[in-house]
């Protein structure tokens, strides 16, 4: 970091002052932009952020000895804010700058940040450079529908007692389903050609049976006509060498299709909604299971018997039938059906984060303990003041997340369904154990299409749910969201994603906000 | 998903009688993640020619130094290999008609006859995936590993892809396209995808993987996958490979020739396997497998190549 004189600071204090009036005069997006200058004029390091919430983390752990500057406006939105020549004079003048990660700001905005940033001060992207200081990182989605439960079928146990041997063959026979609509199972080939397993459209007979070596797995499309609840029974038979195949086990599993799998579940149920599972007979034992990872975090797969799991396919997982006659036996072309993937390869972007970390409370803290040590750095003397201001910022942020966690908890477990205008709730719902229903689009910088809406409309009628969630910053682009909710008659509630406006000014604000809102919007009717 | 998120064990079908039984069969079997217990603790040795059953490329600490390899589950124990040790052997039981219609048209002309391994488990060909399931791999890595390819050497077009649900090819990488392309395997995930070659003889492939350890150190590895495509002697393709590393290697003798080269090849001859069913498999599941005990000749080879290992290796 270059050392510069008091003379040359003022000098460009007061040209900055000059033009912050200028543009005020010329108006600009969003609400009127308060004075960082004045705000705290005595201050050691002057800090740009892009967006106001890392504003405000900045600010809580700098205290006095910093004057914090965002260059999106108040209520501007960063996926869109377009940089002036004035946010780069900004840039220029600061002693450090935060911006938070690619895909949530505009590329301009990340690029007056860089090019603007004096070489040698610190420029730090929070996202990611906050994962060494313990935040929890998800990858972005690129394909919802990939972003499901991922279902196959295995043979597991060595089946010795039986007279099982390498060469043996397992039988699996769908016998018996009920269900609103009709149940298919098959794979889809490398050249297109789609190979039924099961399929009840015809009824099941023996046909419905496909054949396994020991030990082996498979993994499967698996296809549903109509939202509702299903159970499939499968039964399992050994066959040696020419002899009749003799049965090993049976079992019924229950499907919850775009239909919330809390109201399905038993007491001590488990939901599979994630990772990888198997409908599976152990030769062994002669017992069916469910053998999944769900419950591990994807770090081991144990089996679980059928009839104490639920296995979800969510609104997510809503596809067209294609128009190939391959695909008749699904449905009429474009008739839509629920469908589990028989490969989930290619549901994140390479090598990409979803940017908004904070809806995560921990992340926070995380953020806060990164931008402690940052200004530790560009401004040794503060360091006991950084300490302080970060530690009790922290404590803060503790009771917030448990605060955050508790409002969430008293939601019945069937209505923690999320639907907003954009993809910026992924770390809310899985930090605090929401749903991602859906949302109109990933980003607001997108317009929804009609297969959008459609969907959208779906999901709604489907889960039945009381409340969608709209952006406060975003309410001019939501009238999608609006309108889908009047047709479907559910309220329309309000929840903070990438930015403040005139009322919420500080992060825990904004996510206490978020917290109240989710349980009153949501919370049924003990609330 | 997870990624994969994110598995296998491919129990090939070495026999007539059950390849009938099973033509209605697996589709994609991967291994559960406990059977990397059963792996043998320290990378094979010997040269083998894999032209049935399962592999995964994958990245492997081994002996705490991140290293691309090939998980070889037609040995038992599964064993993990140097990519120079093996010849991934694509046999003309692979080959299939392009079929009609824009959407497979990077494959060639409707009713050309190209070579694909496909992403489900077929019947008596090789069925090679990638994972990031090693358990040190699994515990130490954060998020993802990047795949890249970097070079392509061979007598047509090779593409790696992928099938949506209905079907629709997502190329992951495609040899005629500007090099290097990449794409990502996350963590404590397995997958399998159709590799497709357009005409028989050896390929040659150079593939680099990178991952950043949750202790935020770099690492990155390359090695090469040698492919016999086709009726040729896979064998062929170590003498390819070798002769490519040779022509890179700094003190390699004018002729591209050393003094062990030709040893394994005859090993490979005098143990039988190469594609012929008739060899009756050792254990169910080895399928074409055949193994090449040339321990000394690895060393020496190992000790040759010397200069690419340590540039590659290790810690970025």
């Amino acid at each position: 970091m270059t050392p510069r004189t008091p003379y040359r600071r003022g000098a460009l204090r007061t040209l900055a002052a000059t033009a912050v009036l200028a543009l005020g005069l010329a108006g600009c997006e969003g609400h009127a932009r308060p004075d960082a200058a004045a705000e705290n004029p005595d201050a050691e390091l002057k800090v740009v952020t892009t967006t106001e919430i890392l504003a405000d983390l900045v600010r809580r752990v700098g205290g006095d000895r910093v004057q914090v500057d965002s260059v999106v406006p108040p209520g501007g939105d960063p996926h869109s804010y377009e940089p002036t020549p004035r946010d780069a004079e900004k840039v220029t003048e600061a002693d450090v700058t935060f911006t938070n990660h690619l895909l949530l700001e505009e590329h301009a905005l990340i690029k007056t940040v860089d090019a603007n940033a004096r070489e040698g001060t610190p420029n730090v992207s929070l996202a990611e450079a906050s994962e060494t200081y313990g935040a929890n990182v998800i990858p972005l989605v690129e394909d919802v529908g990939l972003d499901v439960l991922w279902l196959g079928l295995r043979v597991r146990g060595d089946g010795e007692a039986r007279g099982a041997s390498r060469s043996s063959d397992v039988l699996l026979t769908a016998t018996g389903m009920t269900g609103p609509g009709e149940l298919a199972a098959y794979l889809t080939e490398s050249l297109g050609k789609p190979k039924k397993y099961f399929d009840s459209a015809d009824g099941f007979s023996a046909a419905d049976t496909t054949s396994l070596p020991p030990a082996a797995h498979t993994h499967l499309n698996w296809a549903f006509t109509e939202p509702g609840v299903y159970e499939l029974t499968l039964e399992a038979r050994l066959g040696n060498g020419g002899a009749e195949p003799r049965p090993v086990g049976e079992g019924t599993f229950t499907f919850a299709v775009g239909v919330d799998p809390h109201t399905v579940a038993d007491k001590g149920d488990t939901i599979l909604d994630e990772g990888h599972t198997d409908l599976t007979v152990n030769i062994g034992t002669g017992r069916m299971s469910a053998y999944t990872d769900q419950r591990s975090g994807g770090e081991e797969q144990e089996e679980i018997p059928p009839g104490d799991v639920v296995i979800d396919v969510p609104n997510r997982a809503l596809d067209e039938v294609p128009e190939e006659r391959e695909f008749a036996f699904l449905g009429e072309p474009g008739a839509q059906i629920h469908q589990l993937p028989q490969a989930v390869f290619g549901k994140h972007v390479h090598g990409e984060i979803d940017p908004h970390l904070w809806q995560d409370v921990q992340n926070a803290k995380a953020y806060a303990l990164l931008i402690r040590d940052t200004l530790k750095k560009a401004d040794p003397k503060g360091a006991r003041a950084y300490d302080r201001g970060a530690r009790a910022y922290e404590r803060e942020l503790d009771r917030l997340d448990a605060y955050v966690r508790e409002q969430v908890g008293r939601i019945p477990a069937d209505r923690r369904q999320l639907i907003t205008t954009h993809d910026a709730f992924g770390y809310l719902a899985d930090a605090y154990g929401m749903t991602v229903a859906g949302f109109v689009v990933p980003n607001p910088a997108q317009e929804p299409s009609a297969d959008d809406v459609e969907k959208l409309t779906r999901t709604i009628d489907n889960l039945d749910v009381p409340a969608v969630f709209m952006e406060p910053n975003l309410a001019r682009r939501a009238s999608v969201l609006t309108q889908v909710a009047e047709d479907q008659d559910v309220e329309v509630c309000s929840l903070y994603g990438d930015s403040f406006d005139e009322k919420t000014r500080h992060y825990t604000d904004m996510m206490r906000h978020n917290a109240d809102e989710l349980r009153r919007c949501l919370g049924g009717p003990d609330t | 998903m997870i990624t994969i998120g994110t598995r296998r064990r491919a129990r090939p079908v070495a026999g007539a009688l059950l390849a009938a039984l099973l033509t209605a069969a697996p589709a994609a079997a991967q291994s559960p993640p406990d059977d990397e217990s059963e792996a043998a603790p320290t990378t094979g040795t010997g040269r083998v020619v894999i032209g049935d059953g399962h592999v995964d490329i994958g990245p492997r600490f081994d002996d705490g130094t991140w290293t691309v390899q090939v998980r070889d589950d037609t040995a038992e124990p599964l064993t993990w290999r140097s990519t120079d040790d093996v010849v991934l052997q694509v046999t003309d039981a692979a080959r299939v008609e392009v079929p009609e219609g824009e959407e497979f048209s990077f494959l060639g002309a409707p009713g050309a006859r190209v070579w694909l391994l496909p992403q489900a488990q077929p019947d008596g060909v090789l069925w090679p995936g990638w994972n990031s399931q090693e358990p040190e791999v699994a515990a130490r890595v954060e998020r993802e590993v990047t795949w890249q390819l970097t070079g392509v050497e061979g007598p047509g077009a090779f593409v790696l892809f992928l099938n949506g649900s209905f079907g629709t090819p997502r190329i992951l990488f495609d040899g005629r396209k500007p090099l290097p392309q990449e794409t990502g395997v996350e963590v404590r995930s397995h997958v399998h995808g159709n590799w497709a070659f357009t005409e028989p003889g050896t390929y040659l492939l150079d593939v680099r993987m990178t991952a950043t350890t949750k202790d935020g150190t770099g690492h990155e590895d390359s090695g090469t996958l040698q492919f016999s495509v086709g009726p040729q002697d896979p064998r062929k393709a170590f003498a390819a490979a070798d002769a490519a590393r040779d022509a890179d290697a700094p003190g390699a003798s004018a002729d591209g020739t050393r003094p062990d080269d030709g040893a394994a090849p005859d090993g490979a001859a005098s143990s039988g396997a190469g594609t012929d069913d008739s060899t009756a498999p050792l254990w169910w599941g080895i399928g074409a497998a055949a193994l090449v005990a040339a321990v000394a000749t690895a060393l020496v080879r190992r000790r040759a190549r010397g200069p690419r290992a340590s540039g590659d290796g290790g810690e970025r």
